[in-house]
């Protein structure tokens, strides 16, 4: 394997609070390398800051101490090598599908015509044809985040970052794109890391699973999930899945179950 | 898009519709009626009766006297709504986007939207006389507060998610406020353009009511002095009408821009 997508040494993350003085440690000392076109997925209780990780790694958010690596450059910001799928889809409502998967390719300044052609490609590769100029609220969770991923997959990352993409989404939905994404990872290979709450989901899609625990938020075990690909809904019932997915379980519930002193006396 | 408002123009639709009107103007007719009956054409002070009311309009319009009027009167309203909305769009942008300037000019506002605004007649009046320029400086009073501090609150109150998406997506700050901020905030400047419409009006006629006589508002006077209360019915009649038919225009227009919203449909 060539030089790995992403370097995490030692990242630390401070939230100051308002008044000025107190910092409430939101990261410490995270360590974590991600390969090439590797499928990682990172899950912890909430307050584990996994969506703070995601968002730093994009950019959007500075930390404070430690070292970040992108294919072996220090990032400081968004880049066209990185492109985000957002929880809640972050479409633009006035806008209709094939222009919001083009938001990115028309901040680029690419031309129309270049635009279109790449934006509908997109549309059937995950699975929108006849719906390119309808708008989001005309559509249903499923297909509105559809149009995210299709939107992140426009800009033509090496790195897809999804922020718990499927986390609002019912569970006959989430199987479905679950499986589609992975259709589509495996004609791309892109690096993802994909943050999400849901055990099945992590082990369903990913090579490694990045336990993190909190207080601070950190790397807490990286499981790694030797299910054969390409995954299908039988790998859903393969034992092997049912059984990393109880250890998943297993680790979690340990962490929530027993939380330490100062964290109940925080919440 | 069009398939989804034609849609529910349904038979049923069209004929509730009809049972709308038939009930609106039989309402109307009702209280035309009952002025006619309350009025009295022969007792100089009182109430008109309505074919008094529209024999005097009919005079007017006749010698010409109402047009002439209304135009000097609207030509107030035009230049003196559209300063306002030339100034209160930036402004009101300025202060939503940046909460430096807006603790600097904020206070100022406030003091403003507090103010009686026609106790700032005489100061307008001080300073400009009685002249167009005064007319067109209370119209624009009026009118600009709202206007700024809708557009102010709906460009403050942008989905955050959206922002960080165009962030994400390496959008510059004036790609941002292009693509991002001003499409979400049109229809709460759209909410202010047609809330400070109906603030122009009323400072239109405030101003030449109060103190500087031109248009309309001499116009009535002259019929308030007179003891002819049939002919200051019918001029009010008219600058309500006018009114209406300004404020359902405002309207519509708000509704089309904000069609994304989602929430409105546009009958």
């Amino acid at each position: 394997m060539s030089k790995p997508a992403i370097e995490i040494r030692g990242l630390g993350k401070m939230y100051r609070e308002s008044d000025g003085d107190a910092a409430f440690r939101a990261l410490g000392d995270v360590n974590l390398t991600i390969g090439d076109g590797e499928f990682v997925s990172l899950i912890g209780p909430s307050g584990c800051g996994k969506t703070t990780l995601l968002k730093i790694i994009d950019g959007l958010i500075p930390f404070d101490e430690g070292e970040l690596l992108v294919k072996g450059q220090p990032i400081r910001g968004p880049g066209r090598e990185r492109a985000v799928v957002f929880q809640n889809f972050a479409l633009l409502p006035w806008l209709n599908v094939r222009d919001n998967i083009a938001f990115g390719l028309k901040l680029q300044g690419t031309d129309a015509a270049a635009m279109r052609q790449t934006a509908d490609e997109l549309i059937s590769m995950v699975g929108l044809d006849g719906f390119a100029d309808r708008y989001p609220r005309q559509l249903s969770g499923g297909m509105q985040q559809r149009v995210g991923l299709a939107r992140a997959l426009a800009v033509d990352p090496a790195i897809l970052l999804m922020d718990e993409p499927f986390g609002a989404l019912d569970a006959q939905t989430r199987n479905i794109l679950q499986g589609d994404l992975l259709d589509i990872w495996d004609r791309s290979r892109k690096t993802v890391v994909f943050v999400t709450h849901a055990m099945d989901e992590a082990v369903f899609l990913s090579d490694r699973v990045v336990l993190m625990g909190t207080h601070p938020g950190r790397v807490h075990e990286v499981i790694d999930i030797d299910l054969p690909r390409p995954r299908t809904d039988e790998t859903r019932s393969d034992p092997r899945f049912v059984e990393l997915s109880s250890y998943v379980w297993e680790v979690l519930r340990t962490m929530i179950g027993h939380p330490r002193r100062q964290v109940a006396a925080a919440s | 898009m069009t398939t989804l408002v034609a849609r529910p123009r349904t038979f049923a639709r069209v004929q509730g519709g009809l049972k709308k009107v038939l009930l609106r103007s039989a309402i109307l007719v009702v209280l035309i009626v009952l002025w006619q009956m309350g009025g009295n054409d022969e007792v100089r002070l009182g109430l008109p009766t309505f074919v008094g009311t529209m024999r005097a309009l009919g005079e007017m319009l006749a010698d010409g006297s109402l047009l002439e009027a209304l135009w000097i009167t609207n030509q107030a309203l035009v230049v003196g709504y559209l300063l306002a909305i030339v100034v209160s769009l930036p402004l009101g942008v300025a202060m939503g986007s940046s909460p430096a300037f807006e603790r600097v000019a904020g206070p100022y506002l406030i003091i403003l939207q507090a103010a009686p605004m026609i106790a700032l007649v005489p100061i307008v009046q001080a300073g400009l006389g009685l002249t167009f320029a005064a007319r067109v400086a209370i119209v624009f009073l009026f009118s600009f507060i709202y206007m700024t501090i809708n557009t102010m609150v709906g460009v403050r109150s942008v989905d955050p998610a959206l922002k960080e998406m165009s962030r994400s997506f390496l959008a510059s700050a004036s790609q941002r406020m292009r693509f991002v901020i001003l499409p979400a905030a049109v229809p709460g400047i759209m909410a202010g353009v047609r809330l400070g419409l109906g603030r122009a009006m009323i400072g239109m006629v405030v101003a030449e009511l109060a103190l500087i006589g031109a248009g309309v508002g001499s116009l009535i006077l002259d019929y308030q002095v007179r003891f002819q209360p049939a002919y200051v019915f019918a001029i009010i009649l008219v600058v309500v009408l006018e009114g209406v038919l300004l404020m359902e225009i405002a309207r519509r227009l708000e509704l089309r821009l904000s069609q994304w919203k989602g929430s409105t449909v546009l009958e």
